[in-house]
């Protein structure tokens, strides 16, 4: 099993600096294409490989990078943007990846900022991640002495600089648009799509902004080629993808996997099966904003389309394991909060339907809830789900709900009848 | 672009350059919103305007939208009535209900709240929510606005006017999720000079009118009547609401090609002069004595009797009563009340008025390029600065266009335009309110600001590539050039739109001038006022409405025989004079004013107090007719003396016009509180309505539907100021200089040596307001 987002990546030891990563076969694929490959071709090799964006969204960055205008119609900056604000809850995936193997990204970046025309990058880091940040911040810096970075790089006419931006600690700040307007200065609030960054992006100019993952897939494509990266995944996916487990399991962490491997391999395999005592109830299978799978249906494959047909998201592929012994009102009431308080406050359904969410979750765990709540909760799935509100930050929060809702509604009403938490 | 949309079923006209919420609502449709606003643009925050659209005539399911975010097309098909649409937009109200305090019986806007009347359309009634509310501290936001934060429902409507609209930074919004507030960093007086509008942009009570909540009462008991700002030369219409005799407040009155929608605070707040202590209103003689009016009358009848009458005008009093004036003494003896240097900007600029096309404030906020030469506009004209700052702020066209973005799409073109701005280039002497969003700056003496103007005006004609600001204006469609500050650059500023639109560009002249009526006076042909001075030795000098004192007059005037000064506040002047007579103001007469764009606007009397005195024309009247000057039955009515205005003074015959609407407007609301009579708290009989016969708006609550003059708006379900948005707008004003004179000569630069400027002096009206006073001292 070919694995190549983690192979330069050892547990306890620290990533490779410059000179070690180019002994590992790193920045091959920069000296194969910057001024020897047409931009359009490396575009061309990203959409046919099928890669899809693995900050939860599973877009396919090959058309994403086709949605920018060309240089000749559209003069002036262009951007290419790294979100790495990795804030959803549960979700380490990125992390691993930055402090694991930054030269990854840095290739990553110039890569993909040559093939979209882009002459600056930012790379927009969660503030918290004060290790990757030293570290991404000495990448840049041997990356740009070594000649990578600059003008005119390889006497190729590419220009490229890149910056890494600390984020000052917001969750919206993941959602593409909020995290320009955060770079910019502004609020953090998200924009009006369209227009899309593509077109509009950051100061107006055409930008595009992938997830750490979806950019470190980029050199081993682009060396590789579309047939080698298709050919990584199980059972007709393509590539491999960062997955990770949280809670009461025996090995919780990240792992990379082909993209397609099961659900039930995933747990039971790499993240060492359930811990004594514990049972496995339920999963959300990408983060905070998708929703459960009950342990009947986790033989389900780890991919964005097996994923929708279950009515769910892949989201980011870290997921949280929900045990027989933790109340699941108590568990969504907490992640509930988490979405509360991450409201940027723009639009109203959220800003003021998720507090009341989490206050009433709240009430029906203490024993208080009333009659009308379950009512009131179900209205809510639908008042703050898809479409009605401003971003995808409320119905992420609802996907839970919503099916905790169908799931655990023997546990509700409990609650609610008996005046109590059954789990306490 | 004209076309058809289909809304649950009917067909409803639209415009392609509208979005589907103001379709709709101009259709007359109700569609609740909140973060919408007609001046502001979409955003889409608030998510209270959704409704269902279809994709094709196969489209059953349909899919919710925001109407303020979705552009219309031809054919489209929309549902307001959907029952999933109607069940969103009553959660949406359900939802920022959660934390509004209810405290409707207590807050100033209840009864003409637009969170109310969204409430009531969507039908919501109970609340569900059962949790603690967050609550929040308030600030002392200065002497104008009052602070209740409690009260906000998050619609971004303050900060986007505060700071995108009008420029301000000491304004904001902070924090996140429930706990966003809008405020300032600290407590303290809003430094924006249209911080007032937030009263009536934010659509319920966070912002309230703090002098209005000392004297509050609810918007139907309060008589309310059109009027025109008094306190510059813009004439924004405003209504003027009283109730008992007294002044209560001035808001805001829809006029598109004008103020639109926004006041600036000076004529918001100003109007308290009218309740000032220095508001004159005994007429006296020169011991002090307190006379009747009639023998005020009597004693002014006597001097005008006497020998060698000289009268001085003011460019604070109506046409009307400048006319008296003259009529009275005579157009030889009749002075214009303004200091030389003034008058010599007044007598250019309708010399230029009247051969080259005059912007109104709307073409102002609507021009690709703005040339502003020498004064700075924000405390001569500040609605107009305003609208200069949207000339420069407004995303360009073809920007937009090749983004394809609409213009009402207020988030996507600003991050469109990030920052590129139309071109606003400033020639001063000194630093103005402009300057952040201008292109070009230059600063220099005022002579040479005016030798600029004319040598842009002959770069522009010579087609010379090398000025940026001839350029800049050639390429432009629809460039403006504001100036003000002195007669040569006036005449210069004409220059350069007479070549510009001798090279087939549009563009249009804007003057700055000091006073609500400094054009009427200037049309009126007076004599300037240093030529009275020789004169005024032993004469009778008639001051009608001015502080003399203000306008260079000195120790002179200690040598006339008799001073008359008219006027309705206790000037200097009035203190000097041998008898003064208290006259009625704007507020309490009828009248007429024409603004710096030739615009003859009427306002009528709006308070009818007990111890009203009569417009200064009336008083002139009937002095006249008891001294025997003009006949009895002269200008008996308003309209009477209008007539006779017009005949003897063609440029300003176009006051006469009638005014728009064939019936009566009432200025009394219906009694939706189910009083009966008006003052019931004092006596529950009816009192006989008070009589004025001169105006076309009755005083009692009887009368015509909406038309332009409607002082207040109501729509049904609509009590906030916002049916405006619901209601045709009216019929057009009437202008003065309509027709410009294609291929007019250029002006020639006025010879050497110019005249020193004096130092301005703060507008006198407003400088009596407590509120202002307060303001300053803040």
């Amino acid at each position: 099993m070919e694995l190549p987002l983690t192979r330069n990546i050892r547990k306890g030891e620290a990533p490779l600096d410059f000179a070690g990563y180019v002994r590992a076969g790193g920045y091959a694929a920069v000296r194969e294409t910057l001024g020897r490959r047409a931009p359009a071709d490396v575009v061309r090799e990203v959409a046919e490989s099928g890669l899809g964006g693995c900050g939860g969204g599973g877009f396919p960055t090959g058309r994403k990078w086709q949605a920018m205008p060309s240089r000749a119609a559209r003069p002036g900056p262009r951007y290419f943007i790294v979100n790495a604000d990795e804030m959803e809850p549960g979700t380490f995936k990125d992390r691993l990846l930055l402090e694991g193997d930054p030269h990854q990204l840095i290739e990553g970046i110039i890569l993909s900022a040559y093939a979209v025309e882009a002459d600056t990058a930012y790379i927009f880091v969660r503030g918290e991640y004060v290790k990757a940040i030293a570290l991404l911040e000495q990448a840049v810096a041997e990356t740009q002495a070594a000649g990578l970075l600059g003008e005119n790089i390889l006497a190729s006419g590419f220009d490229l600089s890149i910056h890494v931006h600390a984020g000052a600690g917001r969750y919206i700040c993941g959602e593409e648009t909020a995290l320009l307007n955060s770079l910019e200065g502004k609020r953090a609030i998200p924009r009006a799509k369209p227009p899309l960054p593509m077109t509009t992006g950051l100061w107006g100019c055409p930008t595009v902004v992938n997830n750490v993952e979806t950019v470190c897939n980029i050199p081993h494509i682009v060396r590789n080629g579309a047939d080698w990266y298709r050919g990584l995944g199980r059972d007709g996916e393509a590539g491999t993808k960062i997955f990770g487990v949280s809670g009461r399991v025996k090995l919780p962490g990240a792992f990379e996997l082909p993209m397609g491997t099961p659900m039930r391999e995933m747990i039971d395999e790499h993240a060492g099966g359930m811990k004594s005592g514990y049972a496995l109830r339920a999963v959300l299978p990408g983060g905070a904003s998708t929703g459960f799978i009950m342990e009947r249906d986790i033989d389900v494959k780890m991919s964005f389309p097996a994923m929708a047909a279950l009515g769910n998201r892949l989201g980011t592929g870290t997921a949280i394991v929900l045990d027989d012994r933790t109340c699941p009102i108590g568990f969504l009431a907490n992640l509930q909060h988490f979405f509360a308080q991450e409201s940027c406050g723009w639009c109203a359904p959220c800003r003021d339907g998720l507090p009341w969410v989490e206050q009433t979750l709240k009430a029906i765990e203490a024993g208080r809830g009333v009659a009308g709540d379950l009512e009131l909760l179900s209205e809510m799935t639908e008042n703050l789900g898809p479409g009605r509100t401003f971003c995808a930050l409320a119905p992420g929060a609802m996907a839970s709900l919503q099916t905790g809702l169908a799931f655990f509604r023997e546990a509700f009403e409990s609650h609610i009848h008996a005046r109590a938490c059954p789990w306490n | 672009m004209e076309l058809n949309i289909v809304v649950d079923g009917v067909v409803v006209p639209a415009r392609a350059d509208a979005n589907l919420l103001e379709t709709c609502l101009s259709a007359g449709l109700d569609v609740p919103y909140f973060c919408w606003h007609p001046a502001l643009g979409s955003v889409g925050s608030c998510r209270q305007c959704a409704v269902k659209t279809f994709r094709g005539p196969g489209d059953e399911a349909g899919q919710i939208v925001m109407a303020c975010m979705t552009p219309v097309t031809a054919g489209l098909r929309v549902s307001i009535a959907d029952e999933r649409a109607a069940a969103f937009r009553e959660s949406v109200v359900e939802l920022v209900l959660t934390n509004h305090p209810h405290d409707c019986p207590v807050c100033e806007v209840g009864g003409e709240c637009h969170l109310q009347d969204m409430t009531a359309l969507t039908g919501h009634t109970t609340r569900r929510d059962r949790f603690a509310k967050r609550t929040h501290l308030n600030q002392n936001l200065g002497p104008f606005i009052k602070h209740e934060m409690n009260r906000c429902i998050g619609c971004y409507r303050c900060v986007r006017f505060y700071r995108d609209y009008a420029g301000g930074d000491d304004f904001g919004v902070f924090g996140a999720n429930r706990q966003v507030y809008f405020g300032r960093a600290a407590d303290g007086a809003l430094e924006s000079e249209f911080a007032g509008n937030l009263v009536e942009v934010c659509p319920t009570g966070v912002f309230v009118d703090k002098p209005f909540s000392t004297v509050f009462r609810r918007k139907w008991d309060m008589r309310s009547t059109p009027s025109v700002c008094p306190h510059c030369a813009v004439g924004c219409n405003i209504t003027v609401q009283e109730r008992g005799g007294k002044f209560r407040r001035v808001v805001n009155r829809y006029n598109a090609t004008l103020n639109g929608y926004f006041l600036c605070d000076r004529g918001r707040f100003g109007t308290g002069f009218i309740e000032s202590e220095r508001r004159l209103r005994k007429s006296r003689n020169r011991a002090g004595q307190v006379m009747s009016h009639g023998a005020a009358v009597d004693a002014l009848a006597a001097v005008l009797q006497q020998e060698r009458v000289i009268g001085i005008g003011s460019p604070r009093a109506s046409v009307e009563s400048n006319y008296a004036l003259r009529q009275l003494v005579g157009a030889a003896n009749f002075y214009a009340g303004v200091s030389d240097y003034d008058g010599a900007v007044m007598d250019a600029a309708v010399a230029a008025m009247r051969v080259t096309p005059v912007a109104t404030l709307q073409d102002s906020e609507r021009a690709d390029a703005i040339l502003l030469l020498g004064d700075d506009p924000l405390p001569v004209a500040p609605r107009l600065a305003l609208a200069l700052r949207q000339a420069a702020e407004r995303p360009p066209a073809e920007l937009l266009a090749e983004r394809q973005i609409p213009a009402w799409h207020d988030g996507a073109a600003r991050t469109a335009a990030a920052g590129r701005r139309n071109a606003v280039m400033v020639v001063s002497v000194a630093p103005t309110w402009l300057d952040d969003v201008a292109r070009v700056t230059v600063r220099d003496t005022a002579e040479a600001v005016a030798r600029l103007a004319f040598a842009v005006a002959d770069c522009v004609s010579a087609q010379d590539g090398t000025n940026e600001i001839a350029s800049t204006l050639r390429d432009a469609k629809a460039p403006v050039v504001v100036a003000g500050g002195s007669a040569a650059l006036v005449l210069g500023a004409a220059n350069i739109v007479l070549a510009l639109r001798r090279l087939g560009v549009a563009a249009r002249l804007c003057v700055l001038l000091p006073e609500a009526n400094s054009v009427g006076l200037a049309l009126m042909q007076a004599r300037p006022l240093r030529d009275a001075w020789p004169l005024i030795e032993d004469a009778q000098v008639v001051v009608l409405e001015n502080d003399v004192f203000r306008r260079g007059a000195g120790a002179e005037i200690a040598a006339v025989k008799a001073l008359v000064v008219l006027d309705h506040i206790d000037t200097p002047a009035v203190q000097a004079a041998d008898l003064a007579i208290a006259v009625g103001c704007f507020a309490d007469t009828d009248g007429t004013f024409v603004n710096m764009e030739g615009r003859a606007q009427t306002f009528y009397k709006a308070i009818f107090g007990k111890d009203d005195t009569p417009a200064s024309w009336a008083v002139l009247r009937d002095a006249g007719i008891a001294a025997g000057f003009v006949p009895a039955d002269a200008w008996a009515t308003h309209g009477a003396l209008l007539d006779a205005l017009a005949a003897e003074i063609p440029a300003l015959a176009l006051c006469n016009l009638p005014p728009p609407h064939g019936e009566q407007l009432p200025t009394q609301p219906h009694r939706f509180s189910g009083r009966t009579a008006m003052d019931a708290q004092f006596d529950v009989r009816e009192p006989a309505p008070p009589a004025h016969a001169d105006s076309p708006l009755g005083t009692t609550m009887e009368g015509a539907a909406q038309t332009q003059l409607a002082p207040l708006v109501w729509a049904p379900g609509w009590n906030s100021g916002q049916a405006v948005n619901k209601l045709p707008s009216g019929a057009p004003d009437v202008f003065l200089f309509e027709n410009p004179v294609p291929d007019a000569p250029f002006f020639a630069m006025p010879p050497l040596p110019w005249p020193e400027r004096q130092p301005d002096r703060p507008e006198e009206l407003s400088a009596l307001s407590s509120a202002i006073v307060a303001r300053r001292n803040a």
